[in-house]
């Protein structure tokens, strides 16, 4: 049921004119002298005043969403620090690459074009986090080559064309978000009952208004920091076990390159919020039983001790292109989980088309001939 | 490998289907099946007494629907093996080798694809971190629909 309330400022009093829907069918309810009920005209259903007005003043305490987060993400590199990391530039997509000066950087790991050093760390915030690499390139070696085996579809070309040695381990920005989801939850629940007897077929519909108030906690949900590492793919890769994450210090970056963030906290914070609250209604959903259908009538989601931080994730990335079309590789460097879109040939899929619909045919036909059928 | 199971599971449920009715309708039946059918087997010590004598003979002997139960179970296996002319068969089983090859291949084609959005945070909180302070459902109204029922004279 819908609550609009309307109000018509006239002269020096304001009248308001409450309006109630019927939750069957979204028609105006009216008051019944006859019952003392609340009878809509259209579909006839009847409903107690009581229940309505307790249900209205549920309806109207429901207010807006509010997801605010208290960021004080990242810290603040020491004069030491900032002297002892490498900053590099890409020419062509812009990417900033750190790393220590031990460690060759030559080549973007985001679009393998040539990076020349730029500066030093100054005014960049320092990580909170680090989730150190677990598997090292060989592992990621093997991932790519059990990747590409058993796929049909994919050209022979490209799979003897990959540069499986330009595979790079590459620290990735995020943001990780702690919220405690506080959620006023209303849901419309039907429950349907048929019987029959010699002359008619009976449906039964009652109608129920399920509440759900409660909180839900959130540890850590990252958001990608960086504009050069696709979401999509970041986020497949996904989860990253949290309990392994270190303090951040400079030595982990030897050895491997490391991304800065080029996407604030602030701007982070809708896609976290995005993903937070579609859990919190689906985990609140999920206690609405017994119903042959459910739907909300109303969801209001609040956070509260909400707290960003920053950290880096190690990912190991493979830039190829084949057909003029760029194909990006990620391994999760902590979990091995592997993923990329592959190209598909299509010559190859229509190959495999006809030959398994000519054998599929000339199987089934075999066996209706074996059995008579023709 | 869902979408493998649900493949095969697909191409299981196209082969069999066209096929199942037909089988039943043409399997055949025999003549001792059809007897014991009919009957419970716990009574077959008292039918079968001369171990040595023909199990059809006996059957004939003691009983008496033999004959009809025989010649109205032909009758079913002469329609049941009715053939259908054999463009029509091919056809059916081209229809059938296409959507086969359509599942497999689109099926293949999808394993390229590992790349997608998380939709929600499920990663990040677990079922017992909900605290719930409020758990009520509350009746609201009841709506009785009737439908008259299709007479049924015959």
């Amino acid at each position: 049921m819908t609550l609009h309330r309307i109000s018509y400022v006239t002269g020096d009093f304001m009248a308001d004119l409450i309006e109630y829907k019927c939750p069957c069918c979204a028609g105006k309810l009216e008051f019944n002298s006859g019952t003392q009920n609340m009878k809509c005209p259209f579909c006839e259903s009847e409903f107690d005043v009581d229940t309505v007005q307790q249900y209205n003043e549920q309806l109207a305490a429901a207010s807006g969403d509010n997801m605010n987060y208290s960021s004080s993400a990242g810290g603040e590199w020491t004069n030491e620090e900032a002297q002892g990391m490498s900053v590099y530039s890409c020419q062509s997509c812009g990417a900033k690459i750190i790393a220590d000066p031990s460690t060759s950087a030559s080549s973007c790991p985001y679009c393998d074009a040539p990076i020349v050093m730029s500066g030093n760390l100054s005014g960049e915030l320092k990580p909170d986090l680090v989730i150190p690499f677990k598997l090292d390139k060989k592992a990621a070696k093997a991932a790519l080559s059990k990747h590409l085996d058993g796929k049909r579809l994919l050209p022979k070309v490209f799979r003897e064309e990959n540069h499986i040695d330009e595979i790079k381990g590459v620290y990735v920005p995020v943001w990780l978000f702690d919220a405690d989801a506080d959620a006023h939850m209303i849901y419309k629940g039907e429950k349907r009952r048929t019987w029959n007897d010699s002359s008619y077929n009976y449906t039964e519909i009652s109608y129920y208004s399920a509440v759900r108030e409660g909180t839900l906690a959130f540890a850590n949900v990252p958001v990608d920091g960086s504009s050069k590492m696709a979401d999509d793919l970041m986020e497949s890769i996904e989860p990253f076990d949290i309990k392994d994450a270190v303090e951040f210090k400079t030595a982990y970056l030897s050895g491997y390159l490391a991304d800065r963030y080029d996407v604030s906290a602030e701007d982070s914070i809708e896609r976290a919020n995005q993903r937070i609250k579609r859990s919190t209604e689906e985990t609140f959903r999920a206690t609405v039983k017994g119903y042959t259908n459910v739907s909300t009538e109303s969801s209001n989601v609040n956070f509260q001790n909400g707290k960003s931080r920053y950290a880096l994730y190690p990912v190991w990335l493979l830039n190829t292109t084949w057909n003029g079309n760029k194909y990006t590789f990620a391994m999760n460097g902590q979990t091995g989980k592997f993923v990329g879109n592959l190209p598909a040939d299509p010559g190859m899929a229509a190959k495999l088309f006809i030959g398994i619909a000519a054998v599929s045919t000339a199987v089934l036909f075999g066996l209706a001939k074996l059995m008579g059928l023709c | 490998m869902l979408k493998k199971i649900l493949a095969m599971a697909a191409s299981a449920v196209i082969l069999a289907v066209p096929f199942s009715v037909p089988c039943c309708n043409t399997a055949p039946l025999s003549a001792e099946a059809a007897y014991t059918d009919d009957l419970d087997f716990g009574d077959l010590d008292q039918y079968f007494v001369d171990e040595d004598e023909e199990t059809f003979d006996s059957v004939d002997d003691y009983d008496p629907y033999f004959g009809e139960e025989a010649d109205h179970h032909k009758d079913e296996d002469s329609k049941g093996s009715e053939k259908r002319s054999p463009v029509v068969v091919f056809f059916f089983c081209l229809m059938i080798g296409l959507i086969i090859a359509l599942i497999v291949v689109g099926s293949m084609w999808a394993k390229l694809k590992t790349v997608h959005m998380k939709s929600n945070a499920s990663d990040y909180t677990k079922p017992e971190n909900l605290v719930l302070r409020v758990n009520t459902d509350t009746f609201l109204s009841k709506k009785v629909d009737k439908s008259a029922r299709a007479s049924n004279n015959n």
